[in-house]
């Protein structure tokens, strides 16, 4: 079994949380809703010196291809069946949201954790009217795309697509050999004219100055478990050979349809048209380079980092391992799987049984012999038994509106200490920021876990900001942090909490959850929100489990 | 122990381009920068006990770093290119320089009308790692009873002297018992239109002695020569102490591995640093440690 191991040699066990930095809204601010950047305040300073205080060793930084490469992405109009392009959004003429990621490389590796950059948005091209554009990367779609999620990971310097100030862009290895690559890498693999990253630092990175680094290819993939009604070839258009969904995912090819997560009839991620498939999806052929080529690629710029293979079902049907594994050119072997464990809602996020539509067997996490990592390590989920999992997203669930802890995590904890150390990691989806206007409120640790259904009417306006057309009920308290899950036909609980949604940042006017209140969205929902029946959820922090999660961490850092 | 990686930039090779002196003496090599990021190449000066406060230093959304003055010393010590150790006594993370190295940071701070006194003025020097890390690394190899010898060079203080002017010192410590102190310096005067306020090179050039020619340090402004160099003849742990003459003062330095530091303990001169860099003619003579932290974080990953 391929274990873990740092510098010196020695297995290590991956402890930490999520950064989430996927999203910039269409409206051109970031995630946070502060264009200098999130984590880090007006002086530029990091904010969380807190969270070097958890004895966190790993962090994981979530990314959006069209921002880090600064694309073009266009906007969908049109009607059903007849889409065509509206607008164009640059993704970061300005290189905020690169600089964001370095600095948060740099400041983790001074607080002594190792980085994982993680694809989490990005978009594939379609064509329409005779014109060729990026979607936009404004959700998760069902896999990585030969378009734009390709060259993020694997386009050398200048060999990316055309961004938006007309030069060809830059992927994420070289970008990192740029800024961090030792002059002998740079120099082997003709980065920087041999020199030197700008912030490379001897004792820092090991051979190539970014060995701290794990890539994860792709956050969450669903082209099974997330998509019904969809097909995969060898072609664009269903030409050539039919392939399985394992194929795809290995090898590449063309899928029938795209989706964004939160796509459905009435919330649609951004593409702003009507859908043509009664299943919610976008049916519009598209091309994934599979896992393979993303290896390669990323082999082929030099870099020998660890990399994360994900699974279907949004990264939790390890029984797929086998099929889905690509070769890595590397002896031993640099790849391992990441892992997704979230206690709540029981089918996509729960044990991906045959009951749910998974292939592997076990049940729900309810104690520590039982809990997913047990299993995945003792062979009855596949590759888990030879190579570590690193669970790099988890969550706890709450009872009612209190975030009442119940066990979950203390059960994930007991169950990765009894494996060997090296093999295994586990990072909490995430560290948030309360009060995400202008970088105000204090940054604080918190554990995925969900409210009551609040219902209300609403109208949005295209700059994100919604007013109640009647008051909210059947919820604790509509505000700063209430994640919309849609509106119209969503029916409560169908969908798992997600910060990915369009969530509220700030009251603009009003009593908070009465009617006539106007509040700030994080992003622009759909135009097509107008005045219709809504559901959200609260987020909570959960401190009795946070004080657990943190003890745990604290426990094993010395 | 690593070694930093280095490569020889040549005719055909598009690498960053030496300072004159440093290229005058064959250092075409960056070893280290040329970025002041907090955290990656400069750390909050914590040997000799020393604590730097909360904000003390800070990036700059131009990703210059800016030292407020705030400190927890008097000798202006603000962010080094490592750190003590503070899990395994003697030792440290980070880089100390040997073999020889042309030192250069750009910086600039508010002069005001006056300097100050004998504390908390900004200055860029250096000191050896052997005695930061307070092991006896220092000691006078082939003397006995225990002598313990170490080098300092400050390349710019601002203190004592008129605000277009600076000193350069190289200081020979030694001690069994009691300190000495034999030192060189100078005062230079900054040449005419120039000023402090604005963003200025300050390099320091160390050649080790050899065989056939003798040692030496250098300073300079903007890349102009700026003090006359001081010399020496190699080491030569046969002689008895105290011999830090004419001839011997600072040779001792040729042996141990210098610590560049950037500081100032007084906030009426916040400094901003846009590069900090080290030239050499190889990374190979260098002390280099990996950062590691509680946790196991060594600044490498992998399956093994």
């Amino acid at each position: 079994m391929s274990k873990l191991v740092n510098g010196n040699g020695v297995p290590i066990q991956l402890r930490g949380c999520n950064f989430p930095m996927d999203s910039q809204n269409m409206s051109g601010t970031f995630w946070n809703g502060n264009p200098g950047g999130a984590y880090f305040g007006s002086d530029g300073a990091p904010i969380p010196t807190i969270v070097k205080s958890w004895k966190m060793n790993c962090a994981r930084i979530t990314t959006n291809a069209g921002n880090f490469l600064n694309l073009n992405m266009g906007v969908l109009g049109g009607t059903v069946g007849a889409p065509t392009w509206g607008a164009n959004v640059s993704g970061d003429p300005l290189n905020v949201y690169r600089d964001m990621i370095r600095r948060l490389i740099i400041f983790f590796r001074s607080g002594g954790m190792y980085p994982i950059l993680e694809l989490h948005w990005t978009s594939a091209q379609f064509t329409f009217g005779g014109t060729t554009k990026f979607g936009p990367a404004t959700n998760q779609p069902p896999f990585i795309d030969y378009d734009m999620g390709l060259p993020f990971w694997t386009a050398g310097v200048g060999a990316g697509p055309v961004n938006s100030l007309g030069a060809a862009s830059t992927g994420l290895v070289a970008q990192l050999a740029l800024w961090f690559g030792t002059a002998a890498f740079n120099t082997a693999n003709g980065f920087n004219g041999g020199a030197a990253g700008t912030y490379n630092n001897p004792a820092i990175g090991g051979t190539s100055g970014f060995n701290d680094c794990i890539f994860e290819i792709f956050n969450e993939p669903y082209v099974f478990g997330g998509m019904t009604n969809v097909v995969f070839n060898t072609a664009n258009g269903g030409g050539g050979s039919s392939l399985t969904y394992q194929q795809f995912m290995k090898s590449g090819g063309w899928c029938s349809k795209w989706k964004l997560q939160d796509d459905t009839s009435t919330y649609r991620g951004g593409l702003g048209i009507p859908y043509a498939d009664a299943d919610g999806n976008f049916p519009y052929w598209w091309r994934s380079p599979g896992y393979q080529a993303v290896v390669n690629g990323i082999r082929a710029l030099g870099a020998t980092n660890v990399i994360l293979i994900n699974t279907a079902l949004f990264a939790h049907q390890l029984c797929d391992l086998p099929s889905i594994m690509p070769t890595d050119t590397l002896s031993p072997s640099q790849l391992a799987t990441g892992y997704h464990d979230y206690e709540y809602n029981g089918g996509n996020s729960g044990w991906p049984t045959a009951a749910n539509g998974g292939c592997d067997s076990g049940t729900n996490g309810t104690s520590s012999a039982n809990a997913l990592p047990v299993k995945v390590m003792t062979g009855t989920a596949g590759l888990g038994a030879a190579i570590p999992v690193v669970i790099t997203e988890a969550g706890n669930s709450a009872s009612g509106t209190s975030g009442t802890n119940s066990g979950y995590m203390d059960n994930m904890h007991a169950a990765l200490d009894g494996q060997a150390v090296g093999t295994n990691g586990w990072l909490c989806w995430a560290w948030l920021q309360q009060t995400n206007v202008g970088g105000t409120g204090a940054w604080q640790y918190q554990e995925v876990c969900m409210s009551a259904t609040m219902n209300f009417s609403a109208s949005c306006t295209s700059g994100g900001v919604l007013t109640l057309t009647s008051a909210v009920t059947g919820g604790p308290t509509f505000g700063e942090g209430s994640v919309l899950t849609g509106g119209g036909a969503i029916t409560n609980g169908s969908v798992s909490p997600c910060w990915d949604r369009p969530w509220v940042s700030k009251l603009l006017s009003g009593t908070a959850g009465a009617s006539g209140s106007t509040y700030q969205m994080s992003s622009a929902p759909p135009s097509s929100w107008s005045s219709q029946a809504m559901t959200a959820y609260n987020v909570l922090p959960m401190p009795q489990q946070g004080t657990k999660d943190q003890a745990w961490m604290a426990a094993h850092a010395a | 122990m690593l070694q930093a990686a280095s490569i020889v930039y040549g005719a055909g090779t598009a690498g960053p381009t030496p300072p004159p002196a440093a290229a005058a003496v064959g250092y075409n090599t960056l070893t280290y920068g040329p970025a002041p990021s907090l955290n990656t190449n400069l750390f909050s000066f914590n040997f000799l006990n020393n604590t730097e406060p909360g904000g003390a230093q800070s990036q700059n959304l131009d990703d210059s770093l800016h030292l407020s003055g705030a400190s927890g010393n008097t000798y202006n010590a603000g962010v080094t290119t490592g750190q003590k150790n503070t899990g395994a006594p003697g030792l440290f993370y980070g880089t100390a320089f040997g073999g020889g190295a042309y030192f250069e940071c750009v910086f600039k701070f508010p002069p005001g009308a006056s300097q100050p006194g004998t504390a908390g003025f900004p200055a860029f020097w250096a000191l050896v790692i052997e005695h930061l890390t307070q092991n006896n690394a220092d000691t006078w190899t082939g003397q006995y009873p225990p002598w313990f010898r170490y080098i300092e060079l400050d390349f710019m203080e601002y203190v004592g002297v008129p605000n277009t002017q600076f000193k350069s010192t190289i200081h020979d410590w030694s001690d069994n018992g009691s300190t000495v102190n034999a030192a060189n310096g100078a005062t230079v005067t900054l040449p005419s239109g120039s000023s402090f306020a604005n963003y200025n090179k300050y390099g320091g050039l160390w050649v080790p002695a050899t065989s056939t020619s003798r040692g030496y340090w250098a300073t300079y402004f903007n890349d102009a020569l700026i003090r006359s160099n001081y010399s020496w003849i190699p080491f030569n742990s046969l002689t008895a102490p105290p011999v830090v003459d004419g001839t011997t003062l600072g040779n001792f330095l040729d042996q141990q591995h210098l610590m560049p530091i950037l500081g100032v303990s007084s906030t009426n001169y916040p400094i901003d640093c846009q590069s900090f860099s080290v030239w050499q003619a190889s990374g190979a003579g260098n002390l280099v440690h990996p950062f590691a932290a509680a946790g196991g974080y060594t600044g490498v990953i992998a399956l093994a």
